[in-house]
């Protein structure tokens, strides 16, 4: 699930790794009452600092994705389906936002880029 | 105690063509502090005189609140140290190493170090002297972590080993940090190892720190700017620190600025001056580490004064520096 | 911990001190060979006393330097695996520089007792095996603590040289021999020039002296290795 953690990019790697449970409880691939790996047990698999994933989880916690309960670990909230929708709002205009940052540095406009983004999704609908 | 190292003003003159002078580092404690720099910069010299196997002009070295050399032993029993070159005797077995080292340090875990030799694959009666390069790195990891110290002081330890040995090496430390929250640090080439789990980085170069400060701090720190219709001279008032200028090589025209403390918002010094900024690429640890190296080493590609137009010195002059992306490259 | 460092020890030295003990159990036993015991008549015991005195000198010189190179070569192979290990264990180990050397030592010594041991044995039965003629005494016990001795003297004198690099091997044997020289030079040119009552003196003659007779520290080797004597 975390395969594209990259410590290269400018987002600081606790916020990547918050991001994708993020992303994955508003998709539902997290389930509620699910439990994320421990500290140490996510660290050790991404070779990441664990004071690292701490602050990942902690954030997720304070934004109420998760909740921690001593001694037993770290499990998925209920989060309501407002709060997933939102959350998958934030991600597609991050996802966009890359996008046009991207098309700006080749020199493509924002047009050209609807007008191929159109022409890919109505491919799609045609297969 | 805040701080598990603490170096002040260290002074120490080997020979005639290399020195430190009056360096400044510090190690927070508990955590995971990657020490960089190209060969040559004095990573083991400072490592050496940390350990107390060498002799400083001047300065002090304090290590897990102890002062070296007077505290040597006490605070060498709280550290685990991994040396550059193997210091384990090549005519014993693993297990007879073990033993050896575990006579030595009080808070050595038997029991744990066996559970280690076994999760490394090491068999106890296998004479040192003969264990490939890969199974030595284990074993020195493996005595230094079931010393069970405070702090690891790590000379390029997955110096030469092979990916799969590399992980195993690196798991198993971080399996230790996790669970006891000792101090690590730890020297290595391997930049994009030391970006995963450092969360501090200090820089050094030819016996200076050219920086020090927590590694998402580093990484946002230095980026390359690329500039339209750049004026030739900057004048004295730049809002961030111009590390270096080059012409554009590659697609699009312009020059490349190579800056750091950059902020949002600084592009106004570039419009107002008539020149306009395309984009501004963030740098990843080892590119900005190159970057970093190359601003410090005058004469090499422009330098801090830049007049980098036209004069493109070839990179591989410099052996330490490896060539450069080209700009324009990275993420955004 | 010193277990340890004895165990480590031995395993280091093992390879070059067994020949030594294995050489010190024989050497005694080899000086009595030939020595019959001949029948009870006075001539032919002071004959076989004369002969066994002449063998015995004969054996003399030859203790001593094992006992010498014993030493020497115990001190050269204690550091062996630490040059090759760049002497980090000894800078590193949290025991204070002196502990750890002196550690070292003492494994060391106690691991000389080994080839005083074999000799001490190998004396005690050669002169068992002999009969002594009249006059003549054994002192295969009193050889064997000189053995003791001299091999600890070398042992512990070359000890701290072996630690250090060649460099600084070669700078003390450097100074030694300047010594030497400039000793047998310059009283000379002193008796000369200042000092005349110093004609004649030799600077050598008195360092050697002073050294090897009592009590100097390598009146050990001089003294008598005498296994059967008067």
């Amino acid at each position: 699930m975390f395969e594209d953690i990259d410590p290269r990019r400018p987002t600081p790697l606790w916020e990547q790794i918050a991001a994708r449970v993020r992303v994955a409880v508003a998709a539902g691939e997290l389930r509620p009452g699910e439990s994320l790996p421990s500290v140490r047990e996510l660290a050790r698999r991404l070779r990441v600092n664990p004071a690292t994933v701490a602050q990942a989880y902690r954030e997720l916690a304070q934004e109420g994705f998760v909740e921690t309960r001593h001694g037993s670990g770290t499990f998925v909230r209920e989060v309501g389906t407002d709060r997933r929708a939102e959350e998958r709002k934030l991600q597609a205009g991050e996802l966009v936002r890359r996008l046009l940052e991207e098309g700006a540095r080749l020199g493509i406009t924002a047009t050209e880029l609807s007008n191929a983004f159109h022409d890919e999704v109505g491919g799609k609908d045609n297969d | 105690m805040t701080n598990a190292i603490e170096i002040r003003g260290l002074r120490w003159q080997p020979s005639n063509s290399f020195a430190i002078r009056e360096l400044d580092l510090t190690v927070p404690a508990g955590s995971i502090y990657g020490f960089l720099g190209p060969n040559g910069s004095g990573k083991t010299s400072t490592i050496r005189l940390l350990m107390g196997m060498a002799k400083p002009a001047g300065g002090e070295i304090t290590i897990l609140g102890g002062r070296i050399p007077a505290d040597l032993p006490g605070a060498l029993a709280r550290t685990g140290y991994v040396p550059e070159r193997p210091h384990v005797y090549f005519g014993l077995t693993v297990a007879e190493a073990m033993r050896l080292h575990g006579a030595f340090y009080p808070r050595w875990d038997g029991h744990w170090a066996e559970k280690m030799r076994d999760f490394f694959r090491l068999d106890p009666d296998q004479r040192v002297g003969k264990l490939s390069k890969g199974q030595l790195g284990k074993l020195v990891i493996l005595l230094a972590l079931a010393q069970r110290p405070e702090l690891l002081i790590l000379d390029e330890p997955t110096d030469g080993l092979d990916p799969v040995v590399r992980r195993d090496v690196l798991t198993a430390i971080l399996d230790y940090v996790s669970e006891t929250g000792a101090s690590v640090f730890i020297s290595s080439h391997l930049v994009h190892e030391l970006e995963r789990f450092c969360d501090w980085v200090g820089i050094l170069d030819d016996g200076r720190l050219l920086a020090e400060m927590p590694m998402e701090a580093f990484k946002n720190e230095i980026k390359r700017v690329r500039v339209v219709d750049a004026p030739a001279d900057t004048g004295p008032d730049l809002p961030f620190q111009l590390l270096g200028r080059h012409p554009s090589d590659g697609l699009g025209a312009g020059e490349v600025w190579i800056v750091r403390g950059w902020e949002d918002g600084m592009s106004t010094f570039f419009t107002q001056g008539g020149a306009a900024v395309r984009d501004v690429v963030h740098l990843d640890l080892e590119e900005g580490f190159v970057e970093l190296l190359r601003a410090s080493r005058p004469g090499v590609w422009g330098g801090i004064n830049g007049t980098g137009l036209g004069l493109h010195k070839g990179v591989g002059e410099d052996p330490h520096v490896p060539d450069p992306a080209p700009a324009g490259e990275g993420e955004g | 911990m010193f277990r340890q460092m004895l165990f480590v020890h031995w395993k280091g030295v093992r390879f070059g001190l067994i020949p030594f003990i294995l050489t010190a159990f024989g050497l005694p036993l080899l000086a009595v060979q030939g020595v019959t015991a001949g029948p009870g008549s006075p001539e032919a015991s002071t004959i076989q006393a004369a002969r066994l005195l002449g063998q015995m000198q004969q054996w003399l010189p030859l203790f001593p330097l094992l006992a010498t190179v014993t030493g020497v070569t115990l001190a050269l192979s204690s550091w062996a695996w630490d040059h090759r290990a760049n002497h980090v264990y000894a800078l590193t180990l949290p025991v204070a520089r002196w502990e750890y050397v002196g550690m070292k030592m003492a494994a060391g010594a106690l691991l000389l007792l080994l080839p005083v041991a074999a000799f001490w044995i190998g004396g005690l039965l050669a002169t068992s095996a002999l009969e002594i003629p009249e006059g003549l005494r054994a002192y295969p016990t009193a050889v064997a603590f000189r053995f003791l001795l001299s091999a600890l003297t070398l042992y512990a004198l070359l000890f701290s040289l072996a630690a250090g690099t060649l460099r600084t091997a070669m700078w003390i044997l450097g100074g030694f021999v300047s010594l030497a020289v400039l000793g047998g030079v310059l009283p000379e040119f002193l008796a000369e020039s200042f000092f005349p009552a110093l004609e004649g003196w030799s600077f050598l003659d008195w360092f050697v002296d002073a050294i090897l007779e009592w009590p100097g520290p390598f009146e050990v080797l001089t003294g008598s290795w005498m296994l059967v004597d008067v």
